[in-house]
């Protein structure tokens, strides 16, 4: 037996421990899933609503545009809201706003926009309205 | 003759008979009229000047009356009228279906002989698309006449207005997508979706060609509407949760700048060593390209960045070792320089295309010709997904496979893959 040989069979179990593992990823996982939360959603109810949100997903047409949004709903039936925005260029701008909104019929109407389809579970905050969807989570005010 | 006395008596007497008799016939005859007249006939006295309200009630009435006659007089015509009408739009139909079916059929052959030359002409692409075309609006002029309902309805007038303007009006496209006098505008690459022949397609049948022309069996407008989705257009409206968003949305067949988005893009290799297989990954990904989706072969150009020492392969110490053969300090990125895109193929209708990204890719400052075949398709975001993969070679980098005390050694061949959504940000 020469040297190579004994040399292989004193470092193979080492070698193999410190190399196996296959990590090759599956076609199917390369793709980026998309941030969704599996959460269990219902019916907003006016309770629900007040508190601060940071965006955690967008889709839909409005992703287009929107890249982020934040908005804060008060108790009072009086919000405000921040939206980071590209415009035909390409180029992004915040936007910010005030008005109140309300509940009708489970649907969010912030003033005279189009009414949104709202959700809750947990402390995500799910708004549906035709031109997209965004997952809003509830975080401190600080 | 002399009349004598007593002639003249009997004279007198007849005379008197006959007078007596004309009398009584006179009078027999007024009682029989009076008789045969008097219930029918009613005698009322009143000032003059007034009418009673039986007369106004039956002059009403007889006025209703021809108007009734009156309108069924002009009910008979109107329908005599429209009926002529719906023939001669039904007529017209059918003289228009079947010179389109002629235009497609004659572009078809055109189609086939041009395909069969040894170089295809550039221009064989266009005329399939302006064919396709011609196809959906032969589809809807044929779904209008066997479902619009308008010829079958006897003289209904929103019959009339629905069925005659909508078959106008897809005359007139399919008029404008033809062109009298060559190519228009609109004759560009649309949709290519290959599907089963209609049964009763009077065309052409479809050559054998995967990707030559085939019929439809109901005309699609959805290839048509990636075709007239506006992009980047300038107004603006009231819109998501009340922010005021610009109207641009992803066109899938328009010239646009995209950039990647890294949070949601993820780019790697797949290796084979002599012990196990591995992956190597990373979403340091960056870039910025111009193309149209629908048909990237027209324009593409920009690049990806992939940072080097960002990929990861699950193991720190093989890690290592690849940053040292990607020489990822004198060279962090790896960047491929996109030059074109050839061989593709475009459903429109999906909004999706397929075809050969080609460019440069440089590894460790080393550049070499490379090229990915990719699929370009929109996600649920309206971003644009590429995925692809595409085998490389180490060794055309200069690159030697790694390998551990010479007997475990990785494959010269890697499959590197990409899974990129990008960003529409406008038109160029």
């Amino acid at each position: 037996m020469d040297w190579k040989r004994i040399t292989i069979l004193l470092f193979l179990p080492a070698v193999l421990f410190q190399s196996c593992g296959g990590s090759e990823l599956a076609p199917e996982e390369r793709d980026v899933t998309l941030d969704r939360p599996l959460l269990e959603w219902r019916p907003a109810l006016r309770a629900d609503i007040p508190g601060f949100y940071v965006s955690r997903g967008i889709e839909g047409e409005a992703a287009a545009s929107v890249l982020s949004m934040e908005y804060i709903f008060q108790e009072d039936g009086s919000y405000t809201g921040a939206a980071l925005v590209l415009d035909e260029n390409g180029r992004p701008s915040f936007q910010t706003l005030s008005g109140t909104w309300r509940l009708e019929e489970g649907r969010l109407v912030l003033d005279d926009s189009e009414p949104a389809e709202v959700s809750v579970a947990g402390d995500h905050l799910r708004l549906t309205a035709p031109t997209g969807t965004v997952i809003l989570v509830r975080g401190p005010l600080t | 003759m002399a009349i004598t006395p007593s002639s003249s008596g009997g004279m007198n007497r007849l005379l008197r008979i006959l007078g007596l008799l004309a009398l009584l016939a006179w009078t027999g005859a007024g009682l029989f009229f009076w008789l045969n007249v008097r219930e029918k006939i009613v005698i009322e006295l009143r000032p003059a000047g007034e009418e009673s309200a039986d007369d106004t009630i039956l002059l009403l009435q007889d006025d209703v009356q021809q108007v009734r006659r009156d309108l069924n007089t002009l009910t008979r015509a109107l329908e005599e009228n429209m009926s002529k009408l719906v023939a001669a739009l039904e007529e017209e139909m059918t003289s228009s279906s079947d010179a389109l079916q002629q235009r497609i059929t004659s572009l078809e052959t055109k189609l086939v002989q041009a395909r069969n030359r040894p170089s295809p002409h550039p221009e064989t692409e266009r005329l399939l698309a302006a064919a396709e075309a011609l196809r959906v609006e032969l589809g809807a002029l044929r779904e209008a006449v066997a479902h619009g309902g308008w010829s079958s309805r006897p003289a209904g007038a929103a019959g009339v207005d629905a069925g005659p303007r909508h078959v106008r009006q897809a005359v007139k496209s399919h008029d404008a997508a033809v062109g009298t006098s060559g190519r228009h505008p609109a004759a560009r690459p649309v949709a290519v979706k290959p599907v089963e022949p209609a049964p009763d397609s009077r065309a052409t049948p479809p050559p054998s060609d995967e990707r030559a022309v085939t019929k439809r069996e109901s005309p699609e407008p959805s290839v048509d509407e990636p075709l007239k989705a506006p992009v980047a257009t300038a107004g603006r409206k009231r819109g998501f949760l009340s922010f005021k968003l610009p109207g641009r949305a992803l066109g899938f067949d328009a010239l646009q700048r995209f950039e990647i988005i890294p949070r949601l893009s993820r780019v790697g290799y797949d290796a084979q060593s002599t012990l196990h297989d591995f992956t190597g990954a990373t979403q340091a990904v960056s870039g910025r390209f111009v193309l149209n989706p629908a048909y990237p072969e027209s324009e593409a150009s920009g690049n990806v960045r992939v940072h080097a020492g960002k990929i990861k392969t699950g193991n720190e110490d093989r890690d290592a070792g690849m940053y040292d053969l990607l020489h990822t300090r004198e060279h962090p990125d790896i960047v491929f320089t996109i030059e074109g895109a050839e061989d593709v193929r475009t459903d429109a209708a999906a909004r999706r295309s397929e075809g050969i990204v080609r460019g440069t890719l440089s590894i460790g400052g080393v550049g070499k010709p490379f090229s990915i075949p990719v699929t370009l398709s929109m996600d649920e975001g309206h971003r644009l997904l590429i995925k692809g993969e595409a085998p490389l070679k180490l060794s055309t980098f200069g690159i030697e496979a790694p390998s551990k005390m010479g007997f475990i050694s990785m494959e010269d061949e890697v499959k590197v893959w990409v899974a990129i959504r990008a960003r529409a940000m406008g038109k160029p």
